[in-house]
């Protein structure tokens, strides 16, 4: 452990304020039930990641709301703002956060992507990133003209051929090529916009693109996914991947393997920056936190939702059942899981995960309540602001993690503990930066400008 | 009678030469200051609300190829601003219904109710071509698209009922399940299940400028009518509204005495660098009394008028300095918080699933 304490003794942690599709608030706290679509809220949240100088801003996505047993899911906060219509009006109102939009490359058209993120990151003086994204589903499509059929295989190519052409798309204007007066002969050097053409299932589309290149020249790249398919995308395109991996020494693992997967990539270890989901709950003692991170919990797991989960995967409404029992003995009804997405995913295998949930049940001797809870339990960074510090400078200075993605536990006012409390405490340790090390999102999560 | 004035703010102008004019050099066209503080000045000044138009840049010698996604530019906008409606074109064709829906109601809510769309009807083989088709759909096939387009857009819009969302904490639920709807559209082109991702838009509606005739009846809000003459608005004016147009715009461009050039002077120069031809719309040239003249002129047969000055630069700061003086209380001056409807004094529509929910409490009284 010596060891590893020494590996990085100079990084950085980064704060990214993350929002799920489906987040989970208290909603009785919030000043008005609309607040989450609100976009003075939102400017609210963004100033004060500012204010604690976060990197950026990310947004998860679905284009779909989600449904439970063939109703729109009720039990949770759903839907939002358009993200790049949400992050241009950001823009306006902050000067240093970046802004990640998680799109998807099934349900876009790459001409019309490449030029709303290119608007966002040129109006915003470079401060975009986009997590590219592949929905595997065709209850999404429903929604769509494109991709209502597309199999598995077929969507990853396409994924690949969308996000060369939205890359080609961002390096065809040379660079200075645009006049500095209007005494010039033209406005800009003819010749200097090259006309780009897809490939493979794109090869009909040719577009010139019209937004010249930002201060970052381009948006910056994330990805997702955990899988191997996804961390070798991650490792020929990213600078910036999203994990769910935080305990210690998985995350650690994780940091590794993609470490190693970047130099095979034939690019710098140290070109990627690794994103953890998370939350943190403050409170002046460490006692204090657990006692309000329990009280989180029990107030964003309210019984419906919690039946919700089993409802799911069983495949019918449930209630009638009690939460505070076991689970039910009988089997889910249905085969297939075609009712419910969004809830959880069995991998359309609701037999067997209802039997691995009964079978954990029962050894444990847990209810419905406490089966879903341990479920969703999530690692989380529960203490006074002071021992949250030390955990997080153990975790960045081993190389485990460079950055938390992090839930406010509130809207609009879900970072300001975080801001007000732990970054003072961060930056005492070193471990934190005192002001922005430049203008553009590329700049402040120091990578290298892309060639 | 009154005029809602609105002002086409893409590039530097109409006129194809604008940007030699231009108060700065053509590298800062896009520059989020640059427009801020010209659209600032707009709401200063009264403007009713300003439009961003969305044509393909051409691959032609000459022209400049720079612009923005409007819905984006459209947002940042919102932020600095309070009163101005927000009208981006967004084209029908090829593009993704739900987006679009999305985007627009997104705005809507971002800048309080001040989000329009002006429906683009562009389907030239260059923007086919960036969609990956080798030339543009035939007419008809477009203008049931648009049609449909938009007709999936205003249900998408419906699909929260205004009072979908519920937060109650006992129950558990979020929101009452009842009262957000699956559209299930289904078009020649495209289907769509839905609902939209956002809580009904701030106007229930975002307000629908499209050409006369464009779309089918019923789908439009603020109807687009041209004509070179002012009796020729009057003319097309009076047809649309015959036809069921809830409001009528028409477009005008104007130069005018400026930057101490005469109108036609500025113009015959600008013009001997690329001509700017003569369209369908009325031009207005000369000094700002007779300019004004032509606008109260024109407000006898329309609603509003979408101004497209020539040099932004050179012709807004007479525009809003004497021109809009000169109309005095003709023109109807947004109010800060207001929404576009108001403005054009068109109400607030109610949801299309709006009596499902009161057919479901008359199920339950029984």
């Amino acid at each position: 452990m010596a060891s590893e304490e020494l590996a990085r003794p100079d990084a950085q942690l980064h704060l990214a304020g993350f929002f799920p599709f489906g987040p989970a608030y208290v909603w009785s706290e919030a000043e008005r039930n609309d607040i989450y679509y609100d976009f003075a809220a939102w400017r609210q949240l963004a100033q004060a990641a500012e204010r604690g100088l976060f990197s950026t801003l990310f947004l998860g996505d679905s284009q779909r709301l989600r449904e439970h047993l063939g109703r729109i899911t009720d039990t949770a906060v759903t839907g939002r703002p358009d993200q790049l219509v949400l992050f241009a009006h950001l823009a306006a109102v902050t000067e240093r956060l970046g802004f990640v939009a998680t799109l998807n490359t099934t349900y876009t058209d790459p001409v019309d992507l490449a030029r709303r993120l290119a608007s966002v990151d040129l109006l915003s003086g470079g401060r975009v990133g986009w997590n590219v994204v592949t929905t595997d589903n065709d209850w999404t499509g429903e929604n769509f003209r494109r991709g209502g059929d597309v199999t598995h295989e077929v969507r990853y190519r396409r994924a690949e051929e969308h996000l060369a052409l939205v890359t080609s798309l961002w390096s065809a204007w040379e660079p200075g090529a645009v006049a500095t007066a209007a005494s010039a002969p033209h406005w800009i050097r003819p010749g200097a916009v090259h006309e780009v053409a897809g490939t493979g299932s794109l090869s009909g589309v040719r577009a010139r693109p019209s937004v010249p290149p930002s201060p970052q020249v381009r948006p910056v790249l994330f990805q997702a996914g955990e899988s191997d398919e996804g961390r070798e995308f991650a490792a020929r395109h990213a600078q910036g991947i999203f994990s769910r991996y935080l305990q210690f020494d998985q995350a650690l693992a994780f940091a590794t393997d993609m470490r190693r997967r970047l130099v095979r990539a034939g690019r710098p270890a140290d070109d990627l920056r690794i994103f953890p989901a998370t939350r943190i709950i403050l409170g002046d003692t460490d006692a204090e936190a657990r006692a309000r991170a329990r009280w989180f919990g029990d107030r964003t797991w309210p019984d419906r939702r919690i039946r919700a989960v089993i409802e799911a995967v069983w495949g019918h409404d449930l209630s009638d059942h009690d939460v505070d029992g076991p689970p039910p003995h009988t089997d889910p009804v249905v085969p297939t899981q075609t009712l419910t997405h969004g809830v959880v995913n069995t991998n359309d295998r609701p037999l067997r995960t209802a039997a691995a949930w009964r079978e954990l049940a029962e050894q444990r001797g847990w209810s419905i309540r406490q089966l879903v809870r341990h479920l969703n339990a999530s690692i989380e960074f529960v203490g006074s602001p002071a021992t949250v510090a030390d955990e997080l400078t153990r975790y960045v200075r081993a190389g485990a993690i460079d950055g938390l993605n992090l839930q406010p536990n509130a809207m609009p006012g879900g970072f300001d503990e975080v801001v007000d409390r732990l970054v003072p405490e961060l930056q005492n340790r070193g471990v934190y930066r005192t002001a922005y090390e430049g203008t553009t999102l590329r700049e402040q999560l120091g990578l290298a400008v892309p060639s | 009678m009154s005029l809602v004035v609105g002002i086409e703010i893409e590039g530097d102008g109409g006129h194809p030469a604008a940007w030699r004019a231009a108060d700065h050099p053509p590298d800062t066209l896009l520059s989020a200051r640059r427009i801020g503080t010209l659209v600032g000045e707009l709401e200063e000044a009264g403007v009713g609300f300003l439009t961003i138009a969305d044509a393909t840049p051409s691959g032609a010698g000459g022209a400049v190829p720079a612009r923005l996604d409007p819905v984006v530019l459209a947002s940042l906008l919102s932020a600095s601003t309070t009163a101005i409606g927000l009208v981006p074109q967004v084209h029908t064709a090829h593009g993704e219904p739900f987006h679009i829906a999305n985007q627009l109601s997104s705005l809507d809510h971002g800048s309080r109710g001040r989000a329009g769309w002006w429906v683009g009807t562009e389907a030239s083989a260059d923007r086919a071509r960036a969609a990956g088709q080798p030339w543009p759909a035939h007419p008809a096939v477009l203008a049931a698209e648009a049609s449909d387009v938009v007709d999936a857009a205003r249900r998408l819009w419906d699909s929260w009922e205004d009072d979908a969302i519920i937060a109650d904490e006992i129950s558990g639920r979020f929101l009452d399940a009842d009262k957000v709807h699956h559209i299930d559209f289904r078009g020649d082109q495209f289907s769509i299940r839905g609902p939209g991702l956002m809580p009904r838009p701030i106007q229930g509606g975002v307000p629908v400028f499209a050409d006369a005739g464009h779309l089918r009846p019923g789908l439009a809000d603020v109807v687009v009518v041209r004509g070179p003459s002012v009796s020729a608005v009057a003319a097309a004016a009076g047809a649309a509204r015959a036809a069921g147009a809830p409001r009528v715009v028409t477009e005008v461009e104007v130069v005018l005495d400026a930057g101490g050039g005469a109108a036609n002077d500025r113009l015959a120069a600008l013009d001997a660098n690329t001509p700017w031809p003569r369209g369908e719309r009325v031009r207005l040239v000369g000094h700002p009394d007779p300019v004004a003249v032509g606008l109260r002129e024109l407000a006898g047969s329309v609603d509003g008028v979408r101004v497209i000055p020539a040099v932004l630069d050179v012709d807004l700061p007479v525009l809003t300095a004497a021109v809009l003086p000169a109309l005095g209380d003709l023109v109807r001056v947004p109010r800060p918080g207001g929404r576009l409807r108001d403005l054009f004094g068109l109400p607030r529509p109610a949801s299309r699933y709006a009596h499902l929910a009161i057919e479901r409490e008359s199920v339950r009284g029984v």
